[in-house]
């Protein structure tokens, strides 16, 4: 029972990465707006993906989480 | 007094729970929660769409708002109307099914409708089953479209390249390394369009089913006040969900797709 938290907890561990990544994602693209307001529209969703498949780790980690 | 302001639920398994059989084909909560939504679907659009015309009325309004938004997003991908008009019918249904289905998890009460024990309806997206349906079914399809584009030996040659391995054959010297190299990267193509459906399937399912948990999880610790913010960011999140996993299969999409006809090589 209790090696199952130390997964869990190390599982936790895994998703530390994302959230820079995330974040830098988001930076980059709001930068990228603010240079150059009319390309917000087209920018947007590809920010939605590349967030996406950053998160991908995380989700990963978190069904991880659930199954264990 | 911990009692009173909290309520405990079972935290639901992490797959659906089998209602009853049809002649050893199990009918699970979130199958009759998929038939649910394509009735509901099906009724709402005959019934808004009765009767068009130019000047639309409230029903057809709405999706027409529905439609252009997803004409929209899909053409920020593909960046052409005659890619968006030849994959607006699947995706458009998908982004249409996949909404309508995490929407459908913020409506109270739906889990609470039991039958023998078991919930009745379970959001057929935080069910891995489902999910992974789509996702494998979309990817097929891509397959498909990408032979009619093609040809079926020009989609071989997209993942094993065999006209670059004959080629190569007759050089000598380092030639067999890199043919080596050529064959190796084959095969994680191969095993990437697994990935793909594998990938985009966990991510829907990951997020909805872990929306599930955390609103139980809440629920649990403060059951006043506390869940109202997690499910305001839960609409936000069904509406992210959907548009990643739409605009993630139109991308898969622009993969596969041969050029427009008319467009140069």
């Amino acid at each position: 029972m209790e090696t199952q938290y130390i997964a869990k907890a190390l599982i936790i561990l895994s998703m530390v990465a994302t959230a820079p990544a995330e974040a830098w994602v988001a930076a980059k693209a709001m930068e990228a707006i603010g240079r150059n307001p009319e390309a917000g529209d087209s920018i947007f969703p590809k920010m939605i993906v590349a967030m996406a498949i950053c998160e991908s780790t995380a989700i990963y980690a978190l069904v991880a989480f659930f199954i264990i | 007094m911990q009692e009173f302001l909290s309520f405990k639920r079972d935290i639901s398994s992490i797959g659906p729970s089998t209602i009853f059989e049809i002649g050893g084909f199990p009918i699970t909560n979130s199958t009759l929660f998929m038939v649910l939504v394509t009735i509901l679907l099906i009724v709402f659009v005959v019934v808004a769409l009765r009767k068009k015309s130019l000047i639309p009325g409230k029903g057809q309004a709405f999706f027409e708002i529905v439609y252009e938004a997803v004409e929209r997003q899909i053409n920020t991908i593909t960046a052409s109307s005659y890619h968006t008009k030849r994959v607006l019918p699947i995706i458009g249904s998908i982004f249409i099914f996949v909404g309508i289905s995490n929407y459908f998890g913020l409506v109270p009460g739906l889990g609470s409708i039991t039958f023998d024990g078991k919930s009745l309806f379970r959001i057929a997206t935080s069910d891995f089953n489902t999910t992974l349906g789509l996702a494998f079914g979309a990817i097929v399809v891509l397959h498909l479209v990408s032979i009619k584009d093609f040809g079926l030996w020009g989609h071989i040659n997209k993942f094993i390249p065999i006209k670059q391995l004959g080629e190569d054959m007759k050089k000598g010297g380092l030639a067999p390394i890199y043919m080596f190299v050529t064959i190796l990267i084959a095969c994680l193509d191969i095993v990437g369009e697994f990935a793909k459906a594998v990938s985009v399937s966990l991510r829907l399912f990951g997020n909805m089913y872990a929306g599930d948990v955390l609103t139980t999880v809440l629920i649990g610790i403060f059951a006043f006040l506390l869940p109202s913010f997690w499910v305001a960011f839960g609409m936000l999140g069904a509406l992210v969900q959907t548009i990643v996993f739409g605009s993630l299969i139109t991308v898969f999409y622009m993969q596969a797709a041969g050029p427009e006809p008319g467009e140069k090589k």
